[in-house]
This record gives structure tokens, sequence and C-alpha cells, in this order.
């Protein structure tokens, strides 16, 4: 097989004419006479005729757009664990308009009877009384909600519906996987799309793929009217960026243009749903549940639950299309549902299942179980009550030919107790299709993800979808670990055009002018505040190390320096608790600035700024624009802002250093130029200003509360003037070289200079005035009281008095100042966080009650 | 026999509760032999909101959210009911257990939504195999289901202390077994899960007891609080009551609140604070007869 890497330049060659689909199944590519199928001509020939250059060059762009947007399974295994990232195949799954008929039409038909299905659960329970489901299957299935029985839906339970199809290797479709929970990876479908259209637009309009802009637009139009009213608020309800779909939801919710909420964000008052924001309770119109409904109520639902308000059982009861999908979905991804589904779809639409379920026994019947148990070795078990949701998330097949006797045994006891939480299915052979490898095109399998959802009362399906690596070496299907994914495109019978319908200009919304956005939420202000201390920290460490490598680098640093340099740096490594002075050499500054660039679990070291910039931007994708993200995806990049690396030389840590600055500098001036000036603003820039303040205030206290020899204090004046930036203002006012009263006005109390310590304090205590008050406080509360009192003394404070010396040869005054300073500073922050955040600290407790103890 | 019903619950707190859900159980169900002549539950401080609705089990609940900061709440509930015993029983007409967990088990079952909700394990009743070792003496072949429910009635009370110390609302079935200790709520959780081991529909019922007997009889267990025992199907005969804890068929002297799967369907008082700190509760449970009926029949 040819390597794509070693491609002969210029050379065109086609990596398809080398693809051949394994065995003798169905390839979705090559039909059984071996030509490629019509259908997938526009793109196979083209793709095909590209010099391989090109052809590497598209898929490098598409791993670098997937990098820069930040599609992640799970945040927090982008940085630093070895979890694969998500991979975006440049091959499309490419489907005819003839296969989409069919495919449509079973999603329609799934969609339906599973609403139809879900009513009767949750209402009449015909089905099982009229002996066409087990009673046992839906009520030993934690996911069955009792609270939500008898609640009557008005605009239907199932709004989004999503089914995994698989072909066999006989070109039979069936259903794997059936997802009714939340939007299960809509988000991650629609990413998908945006990036692989960036690289492979061409193609798509040559495939005549159909667009997806239409249905989204349906989609935020339906969301508008359930709301009932063109301002409506309207929320995507998220367990948090620790979840693995985060990316998905928070993705969704910019597209459509919702605020992403959870569970803390929220309060039930009387029945209705409220947001807590920092001018208090703002009411919630309609929830897109992306949490998982037995824990959205820890009043009513499974009592650890706390991804959603206490309460919202009552506020769905009063209003019943509150939530969307309603709560108690999930009980129809069980999957022992499929044995019984056939003849549901009969009973209730009096039609056949278009797409059947793939073959699976439910093992909660003993007939069933015991004929299972006799030939053990051949069948593959897997939960039946397992969440399906989000798409390449890998789920447990358990194989008894490869258990040993311990496991076996263990498993065959749990089946005999829990056999209803089981099913079992048998090996089969799966269809291929070309992918895209580094040892070339390569047959693989997928299930394609093709979804629903309720417009105006009828199912609508998205023409498109997303297709997921299985892994069907053991001849069953799971999603691959390897987490390949791909868009799909449907080929449309007439040619497509680009019509430039946004989902901005949707027939339901007549826009009016609003500003200042709705209320700020008080953990995103959080998020925001922390994000301006970060971003301005790592700033404040690579300036630091910069400087004193630089001085290194010069080789003309005369030995008092280093005392000079290792203080500085100092000032930061001995925020970590196992900091040890280390020895006054020119190698243990080396040592020093590379703990700082590469240590991990140093508090002002760049790996830990860097994975805390990125933990609390995540938290708040929705509020950063895409390029404001994108400038902090700059860190994501290198393996030396992760800590994988370490900088090999002197000079290549500097350009490291200059790097980040450089992006610290992009993000701050993306920040300044695009965000409105509202509360989110303010919240950043408070964060930031306050860590500058503190920053150089401890650096200008270190330095000169006690007075050294003459070229000790000279090296210092002019290390603080370059770290903050400001040596260049010193020189343009002041011919003699930097002298302690000059300096100090000029970074302590010029007001004019950004670097100061006094233009930071002004500019927070501007900020406390602007955010709200509450009116029944006294207007000084504790954080104005405080920035006032600094900035009082910082104007009030004389140059000559602070550097005069007292009889200990400190500087007594300006000791005094700067231990304030020091002081004050941590206690502003933390009084402006009870104030703002609290409302998301409340402490949540449950009553724990009991009956017959109290004898 | 009609009773009159006292329940008062209080709070208190060490730190005051900003907000707070509450789920109550405590008006008594009407059932076949349970008539509910008069029922009020007052909360103290007044709710914001108050919802009273019949939850999935048919038992009357209420939802109340109390939206100003308290730093006590008080709960009660006064009701006047009449019981009366059920007819006399044959519990060896029942069928035979085997039978029955035979048509109740898929692919056959037996469609009586009723009896079908309470055959699966639920969260207090997980059944083991340490459980099914323990239940299985009691499940000879053939032998009629209520004759089952008798025969570990009576097995629970002799071979189980009581003791309202020895466990907690996380105490599992298996630690049970081990320590054979407990109170009535735990009894009553052990019979259920035995049942439901053997494929047979059983469930929880909360309740309360005649506070103050009449004269000459004894005192019972768990009189002076919220009493809780279990129910067990049989096709034809319906539900009967067990009372692992005073190893009796309860007749005229048990109240009824509610039934569900197990003690978390039906907690008398739940809830979800704000705030709060740490909190003491004091429950007064008072049943007074007010007026006797006639001679109550005993079972046989």
């Amino acid at each position: 097989m040819m390597t794509m890497i070693e491609g002969t330049g210029t050379q065109s060659t086609d990596p398809f004419t080398q693809y051949t689909a394994h065995g003798d199944g169905f390839d979705e590519l090559v039909s059984d006479n071996g030509e490629i199928r019509e259908h997938w001509k526009p793109f196979i020939e083209r793709f095909g005729s590209f010099p391989v250059d090109k052809q590497i060059n598209r898929a490098e762009r598409l791993r670098r757009l997937v990098q820069e947007t930040g599609i992640a399974q799970d945040v927090f295994s982008e940085a630093h664990t070895s979890s694969e990232p998500w991979k975006i195949d440049p091959i499309p799954f490419v489907v005819s308009s003839n296969e989409w008929q069919f495919l449509e039409a079973a999603l329609l038909q799934r969609a339906k009877l599973c609403a139809a299905v879900l009513d009767d659960l949750y209402g009449e329970q015909s089905l099982s009384k009229a002996g066409h489901i087990p009673p046992q299957l839906i009520l030993g299935d934690p996911s069955f909600l009792r609270p939500l029985s008898g609640i009557e839906s008005g605009a239907g339970r199932l709004s989004y519906f999503a089914v995994d199809f698989t072909r066999d290797a006989f070109g039979n479709w069936q259903v794997l996987d059936t997802h009714t929970e939340t939007v299960a990876g809509l988000g991650f479908a629609l990413a998908n799309r945006i990036v692989h259209s960036r690289v492979f637009s061409d193609l798509m309009l040559a495939s005549r793929a159909l667009r997806l802009s239409g249905f989204f637009n349906d989609l935020h139009g339906e969301l508008i009217q359930r709301a009932g009213r063109e301002d409506a608020s309207i929320a995507l309800l998220t367990p948090g960026a620790h979840h693995e779909d985060y990316f998905g939801q928070a993705y969704l919710a910019r597209y459509l243009s919702l605020m992403l909420v959870q569970g803390g964000d929220l309060r039930v008052v009387g029945d209705r749903v409220y947001m807590k924001t920092l001018e208090g309770l703002r009411p919630i119109d309609l929830l897109v549940r992306c949490v998982a409904s037995e824990l959205a109520d820890p009043l009513l639902l499974d009592p650890g639950g706390f991804l959603g308000p206490a309460g919202l059982v009552q506020a769905v009861r009063a209003n019943p299309d509150l939530a969307s999908n309603a709560l108690g979905t999930a009980v129809l991804e069980n999957r022992g549902l499929g044995v019984y589904l056939g003849n549901i779809c009969n009973v209730l639409l009096g039609e056949d299942l278009k797409a059947p379920s793939y073959p699976r026994l439910w093992l909660g019947d003993a007939g069933v179980r015991e004929s299972v148990l006799a030939n053990f070795d051949n069948f593959a078990l897997r939960k039946a009550q397992e969440g399906t949701g989000r798409p390449g998330r890998s789920q447990s097949v358990i194989l008894p030919s490869q258990l040993d006797p311990d496991a076996r045994d263990a498993i065959q006891n749990d089946l005999a107790i829990n056999g209803y939480r089981y099913v079992a299915e048998e090996g089969s052979r799966f269809a291929t299709l070309p992918s895209w490898t580094h040892n070339g095109v390569q047959p693989a399998s997928v299930a394609l993800r093709l979804f629903a959802t309720l417009v105006d009362g009828e199912y609508q399906v998205m023409p498109g979808g997303i297709a997921l690596d299985l892994d069907t070496s053991q001849g069953y299907p799971v999603y691959s670990e390897s987490g390949n994914t791909r868009d799909v495109w449907v080929c449309s019978v007439e040619e497509t055009h680009h019509h430039s319908t946004s989902r901005l200009h949707s027939a339901l919304v007549e826009p009016k002018i609003t500003r200042g956005g709705l209320g700020l939420r008080s953990r995103v202000a959080d998020n925001l505040f922390w994000l301006g201390r970060y971003v301005e920290r790592t700033d404040w460490t690579m300036r630091l190390v910069r400087g004193a490598l630089s001085r290194l680098d010069l080789n003309n640093a005369a030995l008092q320096h280093r005392e000079t340099l290792v203080l500085a740096l100092d000032l930061l490594l001995s925020k970590d608790e196992d900091f040890v002075e280390l020895r006054h050499e020119d190698a243990a500054i080396e040592q020093r600035a590379r703990a700082l660039i590469s240590g991990r679990g140093r508090r002002f070291g760049l790996i830990e700024t860097i994975s805390n910039i990125h933990r609390v931007s995540y938290q708040i994708r929705d509020r950063l624009s895409a390029e404001l993200w994108r400038t902090l995806q700059a860190f994501q990049g290198s393996p030396l802002w992760t800590g994988d690396a370490e900088p090999q030389s002197l000079s290549e840590a500097l350009d490291h250093l200059d790097q980040g600055i450089a992006a610290v500098a992009a993000f701050n001036g993306m920040a300044a130029e695009n965000m409105t000036r509202g509360f989110g603003w303010t919240f950043l820039d408070l964060g930031r200003r306050i860590e500058r303040a503190q920053n150089l205030s401890e650096l200008l206290g270190g330095f000169f509360a006690e007075r050294k020899d003459e070229a000790s204090e000279a090296a210092a004046l002019t290390f603080a003037l370059e770290v903050a930036d400001s040596l260049l203002t010193y020189r343009s006012r002041y011919l003699f070289a930097p002298m302690l009263p000059l300096v100090l006005d000029l970074l302590l109390s010029d007001e004019t200079n950004p670097r100061s310590i006094a233009y930071p304090l002004a500019q927070i205590s501007d900020h406390l005035e602007q955010l709200p008050k509450n009116p029944n406080e006294a207007p000084q509360t504790e954080e104005r009281k405080l920035i006032l009192d600094l900035l009082t003394r910082v104007r009030i404070a004389d140059m000559y008095e602070l550097c005069q010396i007292g009889d200990s040869s400190d500087r007594e005054a300006l000791k005094g100042l700067f231990n304030q300073l020091v002081a004050d500073l941590p206690e502003l922050s933390q009084a402006i966080t009870r104030r703002y955040f609290n409302l998301t600290e409340d402490v949540v407790t449950r009553l724990p009650a009991r009956v017959g103890s109290q004898l | 026999m009609i009773f009159e019903v006292s329940h008062k619950t209080a709070y208190h707190y060490t730190a005051p509760v900003a907000q707070a859900h509450h789920l109550v159980h405590l008006a008594p169900r009407p059932h076949e032999r349970q008539r509910v002549m008069h029922q009020s539950i007052v909360f103290s401080p007044k709710p914001a909101s108050r919802s009273d609705f019949t939850d999935y089990f048919g038992n009357p609940a209420s939802a109340v959210a109390i939206e100003n900061s308290h730093s006590e709440l008080l709960i009660h509930s006064t009701s006047v009911v009449e019981v009366n015993a059920p007819l006399a029983l044959d519990l060896a007409a029942s069928t035979p257990w085997d039978k029955l967990a035979f048509d109740l088990a898929p692919p056959r079952w037996i469609p009586d939504q009723d009896a079908a909700q309470y055959l699966m394990p639920s969260h207090h009743t997980a059944i083991t195999h340490e459980l099914i070792a323990f239940a299985e003496p009691s499940f000879a072949a053939g032998r009629p289901v209520l004759e089952c429910a008798r025969d570990l009635t009576h097995r629970i009370f002799t071979e189980f202390a009581y003791d309202g110390a020895a466990t907690d609302i996380a105490t599992t079935t298996d630690e049970l077994l081990n320590i054979r200790r407990g109170v009535c709520q735990d009894f009553a959780h052990l019979l259920i899960a035995a049942m439901r081991a053997f494929g047979l529909p059983a469930r929880y019922v909360s309740g309360y007891l005649l506070t103050y007997p009449p004269e000459g009889k004894e005192r019972l267990i768990g009189a002076d609080a919220s009493h809780a025992w279990a129910s067990v199907w049989s096709p034809g005969i319906g539900w009967v009551d067990f009372d692992p804890t005073n190893d009796i068929i309860p007749l005229d002297e048990h109240i009824t609140i509610a039934y569900g799967r197990d003690f978390h369907d039906v907690s008398p008082v739940t809830g979800v604070l704000l705030g709060g700190g740490a909190h003491q509760v004091d429950v007064a449970v008072d049943v007074t007869p007010i007026e006797k009926q006639a001679a109550t029949i005993r079972p046989v």
C-alpha cells in the first residue's frame, strides 16, 4: 500500500485506485463489480486528481482547523492527557439521494414511533397492559421517571431525536442505538460540517451536498415559537465543562444564540425557573435540556442529582413544555426495547419498521437468558440501560469468550439476578467505506448518526449528520477508541446553490435593538474575572522571565545583577510551598526560569497559569468570540506551552516567551476592540487590573523596601522599568540614569501610565462604581472602601518621603505602603468574590429522613 | 376503628435557610379498608407556593417552597381516619409462589399493572445472593405465596433485634443481614426485597400505629413515630399487609399513609435547602381512637 507521506511531490497519484474494500461485503464507495458508485464520483475524481502534496495539505488544514476550533470530547483531555484528540476524516460519508430517501423515511418513522411510545409510558401504559412490552423492561429502568407520569405535553416530549444507523455486509441498514435524551451530538455534527466545509467547499459543491442552514433555521424558529415571545430567554442547560459533551453543547448554544447555563445558575421560585444574574433573578422561558433527566431535580428525582434546580419537576408540572426534550425521555434508549419495537410499530402506526433494530436479545426474559447462557461464548453482552449519548464514546461490550473463569462466574451470577439490565448479541459483519490513514486509504466501518427535530409538530430530518468510526475487529460494533468522525454529505438531485440563509434572519424574528444583553450570570462573571487575572499573570511571568534570561543572553550582566534577577524570580517561585532558596549563580537563574516556564504545579508557573486560562475560558466559551477564542488557542499549539517539551536553548526560550507575550497582547487587543463594555468586560478587566497592581506592588516592594548597594539598586531600577514596559517612557522624560523617586513616580503614582500601580487602581475604582448596587445597602461597601483607601494612599504619597531611609536601613514609608498594597489587594479580590459571585456558592443541603429512628 | 392522628415535625437549623423546597407524604391515602374523614397539613413559616397532588403510586403528596429566610420549620398534619380490619383470610388459599413467579416473568406476564409496579428491585431493596440465601428456606416448592410472606415476617421478627441506633438510611440489605438489627423500615425493606428476589410483587407501606392501645393490650413498637410495613400481592386476593416489626398481619390499628416501591418513594418529609448548616429534627406522633367499632376479626 502506498504511503501518503512519501508521495512523489507534485505528481498526481490517485489514492483511491489503490483502495480495495476488505472481504466481499458491501462497500459504500465501490460496487460489487468494482466500479466507483455514481454519487461518490464528484468527490473521488476531483480529490484523487489533486497532486499528493495538495491532498496532504488539505488533510493538514483540516487537522489544524479542528484544533483551532477546539473540538474536543473532553476539554481536559486536550492539553495534558494522552486521550485521543478529535479527528475528522477528510473523506466524508457520501449518501446518494435514493439512499437518503430511505434513511430519512426510516428516521422519521422511528421518531414518530418513539414519541408515541413515550406518550404511552408516561400516560396510560397501555402497551404493557396489552402485553406488547414486558413491564419489567420499563419499570426496572432507572431512567423511567415516575414523577413525570401523567404530565401532558403540549409541544411533544421528544423534540430532539437521533439514531445511529449501521449497514451490514449485505448492504442492509439497521438501527444500532437510539438517542432520545438530549440533542446528543448535534453540536459536534454542526462543528464538523463547518470545519470540514471550510477545507472542502469546492468538493461539496461538486457533490451537490445539501446544506444544513435551513435545518438550523427551522430549529431556531421553533425554539422561539415555543418560548412564546420573541425576546424570550432560552437557555441550554449543560452539566458543565467537565462533561464530555460540553464542547458540542457550547457550540450549539453559540450558534443558536442560546444562553449556556448550569444547574447552579438556576433557581425555581414558585412554578417558574429563574437564572441568577448580577442584577437578580431573571425568568427563563425555555430550557434546551442537555443534562440527564434523572439528575435534574434533587427534590423529586435522584436526590444526589444537582444538574438542575430543586423544584424543576414542579415547574414542569405547571408548564409541561418548559424543558425540551421533556424530562424522562432517556428510557427509550433502553436497548431491550429494540426486541419489541417491531411489533409495537405495527400496533401503534399500523406499519412495518422500515429499518429494523440491530438484532439483540433482552436477558430479562428467563427463557432467552437460559439459551444465551447455554451458548455463552457465541454472544457479546451489553448493558441495556446504558446512556448512549455522545458521539465517539466507547461503550463496553462484554465478551464471555474472553473472560477468565472468575469474571465469567461473576457475570453469570449477575445475569441470574439482574438479567433485565443486559442484552446479548451475536457477531456480524459490516459494510465498509474508505478512510484516510497514514497507510493510505483503508476500509473502515462506521455508525451513521442522523438527527430529527420537531418543528411545528412534525419531525424534520437534518440533511447531513456525523459518522463515527466503529471498531468491528471482534465482530461486534463498538464505537472506536480512536474517535475518528466524518461529515455526512447528502447528494441532492438538483444542483445546490450557495444561498446565504443565515439563522440570524429567521423569518420569525423581527429583531429589536437591544443593548447590554441579558443579565450576566454570577458564575460567568466569576470566570471572566479569573480569566483576566490568569491572562495578566501569564504576561507578567513571561516578562519577568524574559527580562532575566535576556540579561544572561547579553552576556554583559555584572555579577551584582544576578542577585536582583534571583530576587525577582523568587518572588514568583516563593508562592509555592516547596520553594527553597536556590544558590545565587547563573545556573540558578536558568534553573528558576526553567521552573517557571516548564515546571508543573507552580502557582505562577506558565504551565499552571495557562492551564487555568484554558479551564476558565472553556467554562465561558459561549461568551468569547471565535477570534478571541482562537487567540487563546495559540497556547495549545506547541508542546512547550503544555509542558510536554522544554526549550532546548536560551534563544529558543526567549523566542518562546516573545511568542507568548505576543499572544497575550493579541488577546488583550482583541478583547479591548471587540468586547462590548458590559459587565462581562468589567469583570475581565477588574481581574486583569487587580493582578497587575498586585504583581507590580510585590516587585517594587521586594526591590526597594530595603536599601541595597548602589549597583544592585541601579540594576533593580532598570529591571523594574523594563518588566513594567516603561523604560522608553522614562528615557523620554529624563536624561539621567534611573533614580528611585523618578521611577516610583512613573511606576507607582502616574495615572497616565497604564503600567503603573495607580492606573489600574483608578480603573478598579471606576469599575466598582458602575457595578449594580443593592439600594438597601450603604454606598460604601467593603470593596469600595478598600479601593478608595488604597487609591488615596497612592495618590497622596510623596515620592521623596517614600525614598527616605530609616534607622534600620529600611525605607519605612515605602515598606509600609507596599505592604499595605500587597495585603489589601487580595482582600479586595475576595470582597468582590463575596459580593458578586457568591450566588454560585449556595450551599445545598438535603434533608435525610427516616422512619422509626426516633425511638 | 376511627382515629385522630396528629403528626408534628420540627426542624431546627443552626444557620438560616434562605430557600427550601419540601416534598411531604403526610396525608393518609384512602383505600378499600380506610376512609379519610378529615385531613390538613399546616406549614410554618407559610410556604410561598404549595401544590397538593397525587403521586405516581396514587398517594396524596404536597410540594411546597418557602422563599423567606427561616431557622425553624414546623409541619403539622392532622387527620381523622376510619380503618376496618380485613375479612378473614386463608393464607393457604393463595397462589403457589413458584406458579405466580412463573406467570409474572417475561415472556409471560399478567397484565395487572398495579402488581407489576412493585416487582422490580428499587433503591433500598437491592437483590443479592446473600439475600436469596436468607430467604430461600421460606420458599419451599409449591408453598402459597402469602404463607411464604407470613413465614418471612415471623423469621425477621425472631432473627432480628429492634435497634434504633444500629442502621441508617445508607445501610444495605447485606449489612442488615450481617448485623441482624434495625428498625421497622429496614425490616419492611428486607421482606419486600426477599419477595421480589423470587419474582413476586411486594410494596412498602408507610403509616402509623395506634399509640394508646385499648386496656389490657400491649403497646406496639413504632407507636410514637411513623411506622412502616410491607404488603404482598396474590392474584384473586389482592394486597395483604405484613408487619415484620411486630410479627402480625395488620388489622384495624395500622393507618396507611402511602404505598411505594420502598421508603424513598414515600418518605414523610424530604427537602432541599439553600443554607441551613446542621439541623435537628423532632417528631411527635399521636394516634388516638375516637370511637370503637364492633368486634375485629382475627386472621387465621
